[in-house]
Protein backbone atom coordinates (compact mmCIF):
# COMPACT_ATOMS: atom_id res chain seq x y z
CA UNK A 1 0.00 0.00 0.00
CA UNK A 2 1.30 3.22 -0.97
CA UNK A 3 2.08 5.50 2.30
CA UNK A 4 1.53 8.41 0.52
CA UNK A 5 -1.68 8.36 -0.80
CA UNK A 6 -4.64 10.41 0.12
CA UNK A 7 -8.27 11.17 -0.41
CA UNK A 8 -10.44 8.77 -2.19
CA UNK A 9 -7.46 6.63 -3.96
CA UNK A 10 -6.22 6.02 -0.54
CA UNK A 11 -9.63 5.13 1.22
CA UNK A 12 -10.69 2.69 -1.65
CA UNK A 13 -6.99 0.91 -1.59
CA UNK A 14 -7.30 1.05 2.34
CA UNK A 15 -11.16 -0.58 2.09
CA UNK A 16 -9.76 -3.49 -0.17
CA UNK A 17 -6.60 -4.00 1.52
CA UNK A 18 -6.01 -6.88 4.17
CA UNK A 19 -7.55 -7.25 7.52
CA UNK A 20 -7.16 -9.55 10.60
CA UNK A 21 -10.13 -12.30 9.67
CA UNK A 22 -10.72 -13.77 13.43
CA UNK A 23 -14.22 -12.11 13.37
CA UNK A 24 -15.05 -13.13 10.51
CA UNK A 25 -14.60 -16.90 11.47
CA UNK A 26 -16.32 -16.46 14.32
CA UNK A 27 -18.79 -15.03 12.44
CA UNK A 28 -18.99 -17.97 9.85
CA UNK A 29 -19.27 -20.32 12.76
CA UNK A 30 -22.25 -18.37 14.24
CA UNK A 31 -23.92 -17.64 11.34
CA UNK A 32 -23.89 -21.58 10.53
CA UNK A 33 -25.17 -22.59 13.74
CA UNK A 34 -27.67 -19.79 13.42
CA UNK A 35 -29.30 -21.13 10.26
CA UNK A 36 -28.85 -24.62 11.57
CA UNK A 37 -30.56 -24.00 14.53
CA UNK A 38 -33.97 -21.74 13.05
CA UNK A 39 -34.14 -24.45 10.47
CA UNK A 40 -34.08 -27.28 12.98
CA UNK A 41 -36.43 -25.34 14.85
CA UNK A 42 -39.01 -25.48 11.68
CA UNK A 43 -38.71 -29.20 11.21
CA UNK A 44 -41.96 -30.29 12.28
CA UNK A 45 -43.68 -28.02 10.01
CA UNK A 46 -41.62 -28.02 6.98
CA UNK A 47 -45.01 -29.26 5.17
CA UNK A 48 -47.39 -26.91 6.61
CA UNK A 49 -44.94 -23.87 5.62
CA UNK A 50 -43.47 -24.90 2.68
CA UNK A 51 -45.05 -27.82 1.04
CA UNK A 52 -47.15 -27.53 -2.31
CA UNK A 53 -50.29 -28.20 -0.59
CA UNK A 54 -48.94 -25.65 2.48
CA UNK A 55 -50.55 -22.27 3.54
CA UNK A 56 -50.13 -20.09 0.30
CA UNK A 57 -48.49 -23.00 -1.80
CA UNK A 58 -48.23 -24.19 -5.45
CA UNK A 59 -51.66 -26.42 -4.93
CA UNK A 60 -53.15 -22.69 -3.97
CA UNK A 61 -51.33 -21.04 -6.67
CA UNK A 62 -52.85 -23.02 -9.38
CA UNK A 63 -56.34 -21.94 -8.68
CA UNK A 64 -55.93 -18.62 -7.31
CA UNK A 65 -52.15 -17.48 -8.39
CA UNK A 66 -52.86 -13.92 -6.53
CA UNK A 67 -53.18 -15.52 -3.42
CA UNK A 68 -49.56 -17.62 -3.26
CA UNK A 69 -47.78 -16.32 -1.41
CA UNK A 70 -44.31 -14.55 -2.64
CA UNK A 71 -42.47 -10.98 -3.23
CA UNK A 72 -41.93 -10.12 -7.06
CA UNK A 73 -38.45 -9.05 -5.52
CA UNK A 74 -37.90 -13.06 -4.47
CA UNK A 75 -39.01 -14.03 -7.94
CA UNK A 76 -35.63 -15.53 -8.99
CA UNK A 77 -35.40 -18.07 -5.75
CA UNK A 78 -39.30 -18.82 -6.01
CA UNK A 79 -38.62 -22.48 -7.75
CA UNK A 80 -39.91 -24.00 -3.94
CA UNK A 81 -43.19 -22.17 -4.67
CA UNK A 82 -43.59 -23.83 -8.17
CA UNK A 83 -42.67 -27.17 -7.17
CA UNK A 84 -45.77 -30.13 -7.12
CA UNK A 85 -42.86 -32.25 -5.04
CA UNK A 86 -43.46 -32.64 -0.90
CA UNK A 87 -39.96 -34.59 -1.32
CA UNK A 88 -38.21 -31.97 -2.99
CA UNK A 89 -39.08 -29.66 -0.47
CA UNK A 90 -38.01 -31.84 2.49
CA UNK A 91 -34.93 -32.73 0.18
CA UNK A 92 -33.94 -28.79 -0.05
CA UNK A 93 -34.51 -28.97 3.95
CA UNK A 94 -32.39 -31.63 4.25
CA UNK A 95 -29.44 -30.23 2.40
CA UNK A 96 -29.84 -27.26 3.66
CA UNK A 97 -29.12 -28.62 7.66
CA UNK A 98 -26.29 -30.31 5.76
CA UNK A 99 -24.60 -27.02 3.98
CA UNK A 100 -25.26 -24.81 7.13
CA UNK A 101 -23.60 -27.78 9.51
CA UNK A 102 -20.43 -27.83 6.83
CA UNK A 103 -20.16 -24.11 6.81
CA UNK A 104 -20.20 -23.88 10.60
CA UNK A 105 -17.56 -26.72 10.47
CA UNK A 106 -15.73 -25.13 7.63
CA UNK A 107 -15.89 -28.11 5.64
CA UNK A 108 -15.62 -27.33 1.56
CA UNK A 109 -16.70 -23.88 3.78
CA UNK A 110 -17.53 -21.30 0.14
CA UNK A 111 -19.60 -24.32 -1.46
CA UNK A 112 -21.47 -25.50 1.61
CA UNK A 113 -21.87 -21.58 2.71
CA UNK A 114 -23.15 -20.65 -1.19
CA UNK A 115 -25.43 -23.71 -1.04
CA UNK A 116 -26.77 -22.53 2.22
CA UNK A 117 -27.55 -19.20 1.14
CA UNK A 118 -28.84 -20.09 -1.92
CA UNK A 119 -31.57 -22.54 -0.43
CA UNK A 120 -31.87 -19.94 2.71
CA UNK A 121 -32.91 -17.63 0.09
CA UNK A 122 -35.27 -19.95 -1.57
CA UNK A 123 -37.19 -21.20 1.74
CA UNK A 124 -37.61 -17.46 2.83
CA UNK A 125 -39.16 -16.90 -1.01
CA UNK A 126 -41.59 -19.19 -0.43
CA UNK A 127 -42.83 -18.08 2.74
CA UNK A 128 -41.77 -14.86 4.05
CA UNK A 129 -44.61 -15.05 7.18
CA UNK A 130 -42.36 -18.09 8.40
CA UNK A 131 -40.12 -15.50 9.58
CA UNK A 132 -39.13 -12.37 10.93
CA UNK A 133 -37.06 -9.40 9.62
CA UNK A 134 -33.48 -11.29 10.47
CA UNK A 135 -33.88 -13.79 7.52
CA UNK A 136 -33.51 -10.76 5.00
CA UNK A 137 -30.45 -9.23 6.80
CA UNK A 138 -29.26 -12.83 7.60
CA UNK A 139 -29.10 -12.84 3.82
CA UNK A 140 -26.05 -9.95 3.18
CA UNK A 141 -24.83 -10.73 6.30
CA UNK A 142 -23.93 -14.65 5.31
CA UNK A 143 -23.29 -13.46 1.98
CA UNK A 144 -20.23 -11.52 3.22
CA UNK A 145 -18.65 -14.17 5.59
CA UNK A 146 -19.13 -16.73 2.34
CA UNK A 147 -17.52 -14.01 0.14
CA UNK A 148 -14.83 -13.88 3.11
CA UNK A 149 -11.40 -16.25 2.84
CA UNK A 150 -13.34 -17.45 6.38
CA UNK A 151 -12.53 -21.40 5.74
CA UNK A 152 -9.00 -20.83 5.92
CA UNK A 153 -8.86 -20.97 9.81
CA UNK A 154 -10.27 -23.09 12.83
CA UNK A 155 -12.01 -25.40 9.86
CA UNK A 156 -12.21 -28.59 8.66
CA UNK A 157 -10.76 -28.05 5.16
CA UNK A 158 -7.41 -26.61 7.35
CA UNK A 159 -7.21 -29.19 9.64
CA UNK A 160 -7.44 -32.41 6.34
CA UNK A 161 -5.06 -30.13 4.47
CA UNK A 162 -2.66 -29.70 7.44
CA UNK A 163 -1.44 -26.30 6.62
CA UNK A 164 -1.04 -23.88 9.30
CA UNK A 165 -1.74 -20.27 8.02
CA UNK A 166 0.67 -18.13 8.81
CA UNK A 167 -0.87 -15.24 9.91
CA UNK A 168 -4.77 -14.34 10.16
CA UNK A 169 -4.75 -11.78 7.48
CA UNK A 170 -6.82 -11.96 4.36
CA UNK A 171 -8.42 -10.13 2.46
CA UNK A 172 -10.68 -7.22 4.05
CA UNK A 173 -13.39 -5.28 1.66
CA UNK A 174 -15.76 -8.07 2.52
CA UNK A 175 -15.42 -8.10 6.59
CA UNK A 176 -15.23 -3.85 5.79
CA UNK A 177 -18.54 -4.68 4.05
CA UNK A 178 -20.34 -6.95 7.04
CA UNK A 179 -19.40 -4.34 9.37
CA UNK A 180 -20.77 -1.21 7.51
CA UNK A 181 -23.88 -3.18 7.07
CA UNK A 182 -24.21 -3.75 10.70
CA UNK A 183 -23.71 -0.03 11.02
CA UNK A 184 -26.50 0.82 8.47
CA UNK A 185 -28.85 -1.71 10.72
CA UNK A 186 -28.40 0.03 13.91
CA UNK A 187 -28.49 3.57 12.25
CA UNK A 188 -31.79 2.54 10.28
CA UNK A 189 -33.46 1.18 13.44
CA UNK A 190 -31.88 3.64 15.54
CA UNK A 191 -32.81 6.92 13.93
CA UNK A 192 -36.44 5.86 13.36
CA UNK A 193 -36.92 5.18 16.85
CA UNK A 194 -36.26 8.91 17.19
CA UNK A 195 -39.84 9.30 16.07
CA UNK A 196 -41.29 6.74 18.08
CA UNK A 197 -43.20 8.14 21.32
CA UNK A 198 -42.66 4.73 23.37
CA UNK A 199 -38.95 4.92 22.71
CA UNK A 200 -39.58 8.51 23.78
CA UNK A 201 -40.86 7.83 27.23
CA UNK A 202 -38.73 4.82 27.86
CA UNK A 203 -41.73 2.93 27.51
CA UNK A 204 -40.21 0.45 25.46
CA UNK A 205 -38.49 -2.55 27.12
CA UNK A 206 -41.59 -2.46 28.96
CA UNK A 207 -43.56 -2.85 25.77
CA UNK A 208 -41.31 -5.67 24.63
CA UNK A 209 -41.36 -7.79 27.99
CA UNK A 210 -45.37 -7.15 28.03
CA UNK A 211 -46.01 -8.19 25.12
CA UNK A 212 -47.08 -12.00 25.17
CA UNK A 213 -46.44 -12.83 21.54
CA UNK A 214 -43.11 -12.94 22.67
CA UNK A 215 -42.14 -12.46 26.29
CA UNK A 216 -40.60 -15.58 28.18
CA UNK A 217 -41.98 -14.86 31.39
CA UNK A 218 -45.59 -14.57 32.46
CA UNK A 219 -44.78 -11.48 34.60
CA UNK A 220 -46.80 -8.58 35.08
CA UNK A 221 -44.48 -6.00 35.02
CA UNK A 222 -46.69 -2.91 35.61
CA UNK A 223 -45.31 -2.39 38.77
CA UNK A 224 -41.50 -2.71 37.34
CA UNK A 225 -42.32 -0.01 34.60
CA UNK A 226 -40.21 2.75 36.27
CA UNK A 227 -37.50 0.50 36.92
CA UNK A 228 -37.52 -0.65 33.30
CA UNK A 229 -37.23 2.69 31.65
CA UNK A 230 -33.21 3.15 31.76
CA UNK A 231 -32.80 -0.47 30.27
CA UNK A 232 -35.03 1.31 27.43
CA UNK A 233 -33.26 4.92 27.32
CA UNK A 234 -29.89 2.87 27.21
CA UNK A 235 -30.99 1.52 23.92
CA UNK A 236 -32.52 4.38 22.39
CA UNK A 237 -29.11 6.00 22.78
CA UNK A 238 -27.00 3.10 22.63
CA UNK A 239 -28.22 1.53 18.76
CA UNK A 240 -28.10 5.22 16.79
CA UNK A 241 -24.35 6.08 18.30
CA UNK A 242 -23.68 2.60 17.35
CA UNK A 243 -22.31 3.62 13.33
CA UNK A 244 -20.27 6.51 15.02
CA UNK A 245 -19.14 4.51 17.99
CA UNK A 246 -18.52 1.36 16.31
CA UNK A 247 -15.25 2.67 14.87
CA UNK A 248 -13.75 4.69 17.45
CA UNK A 249 -10.11 2.82 18.76
CA UNK A 250 -10.84 1.59 21.67
CA UNK A 251 -14.35 2.95 22.46
CA UNK A 252 -15.60 0.45 19.48
CA UNK A 253 -14.91 -2.70 21.28
CA UNK A 254 -16.56 -1.35 24.76
CA UNK A 255 -19.56 -0.52 22.24
CA UNK A 256 -20.02 -3.90 20.42
CA UNK A 257 -19.59 -5.34 24.12
CA UNK A 258 -22.46 -3.11 25.44
CA UNK A 259 -24.48 -3.90 21.95
CA UNK A 260 -23.90 -7.81 22.68
CA UNK A 261 -25.44 -7.31 26.69
CA UNK A 262 -28.36 -5.38 25.37
CA UNK A 263 -28.82 -7.89 22.53
CA UNK A 264 -28.42 -11.06 25.10
CA UNK A 265 -30.57 -9.38 27.64
CA UNK A 266 -33.40 -9.05 25.41
CA UNK A 267 -33.25 -12.52 24.24
CA UNK A 268 -33.12 -13.84 27.57
CA UNK A 269 -36.43 -12.40 28.89
CA UNK A 270 -38.17 -12.11 24.91
CA UNK A 271 -37.78 -14.74 22.17
CA UNK A 272 -37.77 -12.59 19.11
CA UNK A 273 -37.07 -15.32 16.22
CA UNK A 274 -33.41 -15.07 15.69
CA UNK A 275 -33.03 -11.17 15.41
CA UNK A 276 -30.84 -10.90 18.45
CA UNK A 277 -28.39 -13.54 17.71
CA UNK A 278 -28.21 -12.39 14.51
CA UNK A 279 -27.10 -9.32 15.68
CA UNK A 280 -25.06 -10.73 17.88
CA UNK A 281 -22.90 -13.08 15.78
CA UNK A 282 -22.27 -10.27 13.10
CA UNK A 283 -21.07 -7.81 16.51
CA UNK A 284 -18.36 -10.48 17.09
CA UNK A 285 -16.60 -8.44 13.93
CA UNK A 286 -16.22 -5.95 15.89
CA UNK A 287 -14.34 -7.42 19.14
CA UNK A 288 -10.66 -7.24 18.85
CA UNK A 289 -9.39 -9.96 17.02
CA UNK A 290 -7.21 -11.06 20.31
CA UNK A 291 -10.10 -11.63 22.29
CA UNK A 292 -11.62 -13.97 19.69
CA UNK A 293 -8.41 -15.83 19.25
CA UNK A 294 -8.42 -17.69 22.41
CA UNK A 295 -12.05 -18.90 22.18
CA UNK A 296 -10.66 -20.33 17.77
CA UNK A 297 -7.58 -21.02 19.22
CA UNK A 298 -9.09 -23.57 21.43
CA UNK A 299 -11.56 -25.22 18.52
CA UNK A 300 -8.39 -25.50 16.24
CA UNK A 301 -6.63 -26.93 19.18
CA UNK A 302 -9.02 -29.65 19.35
CA UNK A 303 -9.74 -29.88 15.61
CA UNK A 304 -6.23 -30.07 14.24
CA UNK A 305 -5.41 -32.96 17.04
CA UNK A 306 -8.18 -34.93 15.95
CA UNK A 307 -7.59 -34.30 12.13
CA UNK A 308 -3.65 -35.53 13.12
CA UNK A 309 -4.74 -38.35 14.89
CA UNK A 310 -6.85 -39.66 11.93
CA UNK A 311 -3.89 -39.23 9.62
CA UNK A 312 -1.82 -40.91 11.39
CA UNK A 313 -4.22 -44.25 12.53
CA UNK A 314 -3.45 -47.29 10.76
CA UNK A 315 -5.73 -48.28 7.74
CA UNK B 1 -25.21 2.12 -1.57
CA UNK B 2 -25.74 0.78 1.74
CA UNK B 3 -25.04 3.95 3.63
CA UNK B 4 -26.90 6.03 1.26
CA UNK B 5 -30.12 3.54 1.52
CA UNK B 6 -30.03 3.44 5.00
CA UNK B 7 -30.93 7.41 5.42
CA UNK B 8 -33.91 8.18 6.46
CA UNK B 9 -35.12 9.85 3.00
CA UNK B 10 -38.22 11.21 4.35
CA UNK B 11 -36.55 13.73 6.87
CA UNK B 12 -34.13 14.68 4.49
CA UNK B 13 -35.40 15.93 1.07
CA UNK B 14 -32.02 17.10 -0.65
CA UNK B 15 -31.06 12.88 -0.07
CA UNK B 16 -34.39 11.40 -0.20
CA UNK B 17 -34.37 10.38 -4.24
CA UNK B 18 -31.21 9.12 -4.19
CA UNK B 19 -31.86 7.12 -0.79
CA UNK B 20 -34.69 5.97 -2.36
CA UNK B 21 -32.90 4.59 -5.41
CA UNK B 22 -30.29 3.11 -3.28
CA UNK B 23 -32.69 1.26 -1.20
CA UNK B 24 -34.65 0.32 -4.23
CA UNK B 25 -31.20 -1.06 -6.02
CA UNK B 26 -30.34 -2.76 -2.77
CA UNK B 27 -33.92 -4.12 -2.91
CA UNK B 28 -33.09 -5.99 -6.27
CA UNK B 29 -30.19 -7.92 -5.22
CA UNK B 30 -32.74 -8.96 -1.75
CA UNK B 31 -30.39 -6.67 0.30
CA UNK B 32 -31.76 -4.34 3.06
CA UNK B 33 -29.90 -1.33 4.09
CA UNK B 34 -31.94 -1.96 7.80
CA UNK B 35 -34.94 -2.29 9.42
CA UNK B 36 -36.74 -0.28 11.70
CA UNK B 37 -37.72 -3.13 13.88
CA UNK B 38 -38.80 -3.05 17.42
CA UNK B 39 -40.95 0.19 17.19
CA UNK B 40 -44.28 0.35 19.05
CA UNK B 41 -45.23 2.67 15.82
CA UNK B 42 -47.26 5.15 17.53
CA UNK B 43 -47.01 8.65 16.10
CA UNK B 44 -48.45 10.13 19.81
CA UNK B 45 -47.61 9.12 23.07
CA UNK B 46 -50.54 6.08 23.45
CA UNK B 47 -51.28 4.81 26.96
CA UNK B 48 -52.52 1.27 25.62
CA UNK B 49 -49.82 -1.26 25.09
CA UNK B 50 -49.92 -4.17 22.87
CA UNK B 51 -49.92 -7.23 25.41
CA UNK B 52 -51.65 -10.35 23.18
CA UNK B 53 -52.68 -10.99 19.74
CA UNK B 54 -55.61 -13.97 20.14
CA UNK B 55 -56.77 -16.07 17.40
CA UNK B 56 -59.24 -18.95 17.25
CA UNK B 57 -59.94 -21.24 14.23
CA UNK B 58 -62.98 -23.16 14.13
CA UNK B 59 -64.13 -25.78 11.67
CA UNK B 60 -68.19 -24.75 12.01
CA UNK B 61 -70.89 -28.20 10.57
CA UNK B 62 -73.87 -27.80 8.81
CA UNK B 63 -75.72 -27.85 12.19
CA UNK B 64 -73.43 -25.31 13.23
CA UNK B 65 -71.38 -26.63 15.39
CA UNK B 66 -68.06 -26.19 15.64
CA UNK B 67 -65.31 -28.15 16.31
CA UNK B 68 -61.66 -26.15 17.46
CA UNK B 69 -59.16 -26.09 15.01
CA UNK B 70 -56.68 -24.02 15.94
CA UNK B 71 -56.44 -22.20 19.72
CA UNK B 72 -53.03 -21.70 21.56
CA UNK B 73 -53.53 -20.14 25.07
CA UNK B 74 -54.08 -16.55 24.97
CA UNK B 75 -52.94 -14.58 26.16
CA UNK B 76 -50.29 -17.65 27.12
CA UNK B 77 -49.57 -18.50 30.53
CA UNK B 78 -46.14 -19.69 32.27
CA UNK B 79 -42.68 -19.55 30.68
CA UNK B 80 -42.40 -19.94 27.17
CA UNK B 81 -39.22 -20.88 25.85
CA UNK B 82 -39.68 -20.35 21.90
CA UNK B 83 -42.79 -19.68 20.07
CA UNK B 84 -43.45 -22.67 16.94
CA UNK B 85 -43.09 -21.64 13.74
CA UNK B 86 -46.92 -22.07 13.06
CA UNK B 87 -47.93 -19.49 15.51
CA UNK B 88 -44.88 -17.24 13.76
CA UNK B 89 -46.46 -17.38 11.01
CA UNK B 90 -49.72 -17.08 12.08
CA UNK B 91 -48.60 -14.00 14.06
CA UNK B 92 -47.31 -12.84 11.01
CA UNK B 93 -49.66 -12.71 9.18
CA UNK B 94 -52.59 -11.17 11.41
CA UNK B 95 -49.66 -8.38 12.49
CA UNK B 96 -48.62 -7.69 8.90
CA UNK B 97 -52.41 -7.79 7.33
CA UNK B 98 -55.03 -4.68 7.92
CA UNK B 99 -58.18 -5.26 9.63
CA UNK B 100 -59.48 -2.06 7.56
CA UNK B 101 -58.65 -3.44 4.20
CA UNK B 102 -60.42 -7.14 5.57
CA UNK B 103 -63.36 -5.22 6.32
CA UNK B 104 -63.52 -3.07 3.23
CA UNK B 105 -63.26 -6.11 1.59
CA UNK B 106 -65.67 -7.64 2.94
CA UNK B 107 -68.20 -4.83 2.40
CA UNK B 108 -67.64 -4.42 -1.14
CA UNK B 109 -67.70 -7.72 -2.46
CA UNK B 110 -71.00 -8.49 -1.05
CA UNK B 111 -71.85 -12.01 -2.32
CA UNK B 112 -69.56 -11.34 -5.54
CA UNK B 113 -66.10 -13.36 -5.28
CA UNK B 114 -64.65 -11.17 -8.19
CA UNK B 115 -62.95 -7.69 -8.68
CA UNK B 116 -61.42 -5.44 -6.48
CA UNK B 117 -61.94 -7.84 -3.27
CA UNK B 118 -59.25 -10.11 -4.40
CA UNK B 119 -56.64 -7.16 -4.76
CA UNK B 120 -55.76 -6.02 -1.35
CA UNK B 121 -52.85 -7.60 -0.11
CA UNK B 122 -54.72 -8.41 3.24
CA UNK B 123 -57.48 -10.24 1.79
CA UNK B 124 -54.56 -12.82 -0.40
CA UNK B 125 -53.23 -13.41 2.71
CA UNK B 126 -56.89 -14.31 4.37
CA UNK B 127 -57.64 -15.99 1.74
CA UNK B 128 -54.71 -18.52 1.27
CA UNK B 129 -55.03 -18.70 5.39
CA UNK B 130 -58.83 -19.89 5.33
CA UNK B 131 -58.44 -22.02 2.19
CA UNK B 132 -55.51 -24.16 3.85
CA UNK B 133 -57.81 -24.68 6.82
CA UNK B 134 -60.49 -25.84 5.01
CA UNK B 135 -58.02 -27.96 2.63
CA UNK B 136 -56.49 -29.60 5.64
CA UNK B 137 -59.50 -30.24 7.43
CA UNK B 138 -60.34 -32.32 4.50
CA UNK B 139 -57.13 -34.03 4.02
CA UNK B 140 -57.51 -35.33 7.92
CA UNK B 141 -60.93 -36.56 6.69
CA UNK B 142 -63.94 -33.34 8.21
CA UNK B 143 -64.83 -31.53 5.74
CA UNK B 144 -66.63 -28.27 6.99
CA UNK B 145 -68.55 -25.78 5.23
CA UNK B 146 -67.30 -23.25 7.00
CA UNK B 147 -64.01 -22.28 8.88
CA UNK B 148 -64.38 -19.35 11.33
CA UNK B 149 -61.12 -17.00 12.60
CA UNK B 150 -61.58 -15.20 15.30
CA UNK B 151 -59.16 -12.88 16.23
CA UNK B 152 -58.47 -9.72 19.05
CA UNK B 153 -55.73 -8.17 20.81
CA UNK B 154 -55.58 -7.56 24.60
CA UNK B 155 -54.04 -4.14 25.80
CA UNK B 156 -52.58 -3.40 28.57
CA UNK B 157 -52.47 0.68 30.03
CA UNK B 158 -48.79 1.58 30.54
CA UNK B 159 -49.77 4.06 33.38
CA UNK B 160 -52.50 2.06 35.52
CA UNK B 161 -51.82 -1.55 34.72
CA UNK B 162 -55.61 -2.44 34.02
CA UNK B 163 -56.13 -4.71 30.60
CA UNK B 164 -58.43 -4.01 27.53
CA UNK B 165 -60.03 -6.48 24.93
CA UNK B 166 -59.84 -4.70 21.27
CA UNK B 167 -63.03 -5.02 19.22
CA UNK B 168 -63.44 -8.54 17.98
CA UNK B 169 -62.78 -9.39 13.95
CA UNK B 170 -64.72 -12.59 13.44
CA UNK B 171 -63.93 -14.01 9.20
CA UNK B 172 -65.48 -16.38 7.48
CA UNK B 173 -64.60 -18.52 4.47
CA UNK B 174 -66.96 -21.17 2.62
CA UNK B 175 -64.83 -24.06 1.97
CA UNK B 176 -66.79 -24.79 -1.45
CA UNK B 177 -66.36 -21.19 -2.75
CA UNK B 178 -64.32 -21.48 -6.18
CA UNK B 179 -61.67 -21.21 -7.00
CA UNK B 180 -60.49 -20.41 -3.36
CA UNK B 181 -62.55 -18.97 -0.89
CA UNK B 182 -62.57 -15.31 0.16
CA UNK B 183 -62.45 -13.73 3.95
CA UNK B 184 -65.90 -12.02 4.92
CA UNK B 185 -65.10 -10.23 8.06
CA UNK B 186 -67.18 -8.16 10.36
CA UNK B 187 -66.18 -6.40 13.68
CA UNK B 188 -68.05 -6.78 16.81
CA UNK B 189 -67.94 -5.29 20.29
CA UNK B 190 -65.47 -6.49 22.66
CA UNK B 191 -67.86 -7.97 24.89
CA UNK B 192 -69.10 -9.95 22.30
CA UNK B 193 -69.85 -13.54 22.87
CA UNK B 194 -67.37 -14.56 20.35
CA UNK B 195 -64.38 -12.73 22.88
CA UNK B 196 -61.62 -14.76 23.13
CA UNK B 197 -59.16 -12.89 25.40
CA UNK B 198 -58.37 -13.75 28.84
CA UNK B 199 -60.33 -17.53 28.38
CA UNK B 200 -58.13 -20.73 27.52
CA UNK B 201 -58.99 -22.87 24.69
CA UNK B 202 -58.12 -26.73 23.36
Amino acid sequence: MNAGRRGPAAWIERFFGPAPQQGMVACRIAFGALLFSSYLWKGPWIEVLYGPAGMGGSELAARLPAAAFGRPIDAPFRWLAATDSLMIVYAAWALLLAASLCFLLGYRTRLSGVLMLLLHASFVARNQYAYFGWAWMAKAFVLYAVLAPSGRWVSIDAWRSGRVAESWSGVGWPVRLLKLHVCTMYAVAGLARLEDSAWRHGEMVFVAVSDRGFARFDIDWHPFAAWLEPFSYAAFVAEPLAPLLLWVPGLGAVWAVLLLLLHLGLELLTHGSWWQWLMMSALLVFLPPRWLEVPLGAIDAVGSRVFRRRSESPG
Amino acid sequence: MLIVGAWPYHAAPFIGAPASWASRGLGKLSIVPGMPIFNAGHPAPVEWKLRASCQRIVGVRANGDEQVLYAPECPPTGFQSGVDSFKVMLLRLARASSERQLLAASAASGASSAGPARRSRAVRRYTALGDWFCRASEAAGTRFPIVKLTQQRQHQSYESGALRASPVLVCRWQCDEEPAPLPRCERLPADAEAAIVGGSSS
